[in-house]
């Protein structure tokens, strides 16, 4: 297990990943400046100072909680979901099997792409004023879609096929 | 040790354990999947029955509405792109014929709006505002949730009834400067306190305050900040002034870092 969690195949498209969650994050909270700014007739250099002055601004515009909240997020956004490709991968083809990488894919996304996303995709349908009623502003939502990311992390380690071969059992 | 050998350590295993192990492990999983399932339907469902209880139902003066008596205005996505913003009838910081202005839409007892008055606005006010390429109206959006940010929102109005816009900006300056922005983190107590300490009349500024003068020109700025797609504070709009009293701009939401400001504002002064 430690040497796929090590390996350049499971490495860098996690990172990927998680660097696009951060910047999916980012710009779907200020979607309308986004919007205007990659649609509207400005200039190169305007487009790169908004749209890296935006990254800045997750330092600025969110608690440090949040922060920490939304890196753990990205992270385990970016491992789950390189974890069921090459899990989907490994097993392709492989019967019964198929159907239990098809729950624990589905819970993946189920787990990082809605709940994680709670906040922007509420924005998105025009609910997020909503979330200031809950106890925590929404930061419910990020904490839920942690839990549920660590879950699925544990569950497909825990059941990730490590070795290609049957294991003797010592009954003695 | 002959293959026979190896054969014989092998427990058998018959076709139900076999069976039964893929059908654990298939309802283990479909377990989890329908768990996640609801824990995801439920925060959209209770989202979409808070909103349609307490946010989306339009308010008259200090009172919620049925959302069955009225109509529904935050069921559809927050407009994208440039949008018309009235500056209506605001207070204005700096030169009135700016050439580009800054709204901002905000709450006194917000911690982001207390950042960007503390960190952002002095720099906006030494490069532009003092300089007279922009001016700045604050209008106001009280988070229901921000149980004082309503009154202080009308003591700044009631100031500026005795003084005028500058009068506005330095109760606006000392409620931010003396609030801890944690929906209660300046008492109401004190608001007349501010007022003395500045030098207006405070009977009459309690007298303002108390018989609610100001409050429905408090809603009218949270209904057109909602119109316009705010959806927290801060919220700002820069854009180049029109001669209607408006401006044409994109939404930019929360406490951006300076650069995003003077990339903004330097595009509309070319």
């Amino acid at each position: 297990m430690q040497e796929i969690l090590r390996s350049k195949h499971f490495l860098i498209p996690a990172i990927a990943i998680a660097v696009l969650y951060i910047l999916l994050v980012t710009y779907l909270m200020n979607w309308s400046l986004f919007k205007d700014t990659l649609l509207g007739a400005y200039s190169v250099i305007y487009k790169w100072r908004i749209l890296t002055g935006l990254l800045q601004g997750l330092v600025t515009s969110i608690t440090p909680f949040v922060q920490i909240l939304l890196i753990l997020t990205a992270l385990l956004t970016g491992i789950n979901l390189t974890l069921v490709y090459l899990r989907l991968k490994a097993m392709r083809g492989n019967g019964k099997l198929n159907i239990m990488v098809g729950g624990s894919s589905m819970l993946a996304i189920v787990g990082s792409g809605c709940a994680a996303c709670g906040l922007p995709i509420l924005a998105l349908l025009g609910l997020s004023g909503s979330l200031v009623y809950l106890p925590g502003h929404g930061t419910e939502l990020s904490v839920i879609a942690v839990l549920l990311l660590l879950t699925t992390f544990y569950y497909m380690i825990k059941s990730y096929p490590t070795e290609q071969v049957c294991k003797l059992i010592n009954k003695a | 040790m002959d293959h026979n050998q190896i054969q014989n350590q092998i427990p058998p295993v018959n076709e139900s354990e076999s069976k039964g192990v893929v059908r654990n492990s298939y309802e283990r999983m479909m377990w989890m999947l329908s768990g996640s399932i609801i824990v995801f339907a439920l925060i959209i469902g209770g989202s979409i029955i808070f909103a349609a209880n307490n946010i989306i139902a339009p308010r008259i003066g200090n009172t919620v509405a049925s959302s069955a008596q009225l109509p529904i205005v935050e069921s559809t996505p927050p407009p994208s792109g440039p949008i018309k913003v009235s500056l209506d009838n605001d207070p204005v910081m700096g030169n009135k014929d700016a050439p580009v202005t800054i709204i901002e839409f905000g709450d006194f007892e917000c911690p982001f709006c207390k950042k960007s008055f503390e960190e952002l606005l002095p720099q906006l006010k030494r490069d532009y505002i003092d300089t007279g390429k922009v001016k700045f109206v604050y209008r106001d959006f009280p988070l229901d949730f921000h149980e004082n940010a309503r009154k202080e929102a009308e003591a700044a109005e009631c100031a500026r009834d005795q003084g005028g816009d500058a009068s506005y900006y330095k109760y606006h300056d000392q409620i931010y400067t003396q609030t801890e922005s944690n929906g209660t983190g300046l008492v109401l107590t004190q608001l007349p306190v501010i007022a003395k300490s500045l030098g207006l009349n405070t009977p009459q500024f309690q007298q303002c305050l108390d018989s609610g003068k100001y409050a429905d020109e408090v809603e009218k700025d949270y209904q057109d900040g909602m119109s316009a797609g705010i959806t927290g504070t801060p919220g700002w709009f820069i854009g180049k002034s029109n001669t209607d009293n408006t401006i044409t701009a994109p939404a930019v939401e929360g406490a951006q870092p300076y650069s995003v400001f003077k990339t903004m504002i330097e595009e509309q002064l070319k």
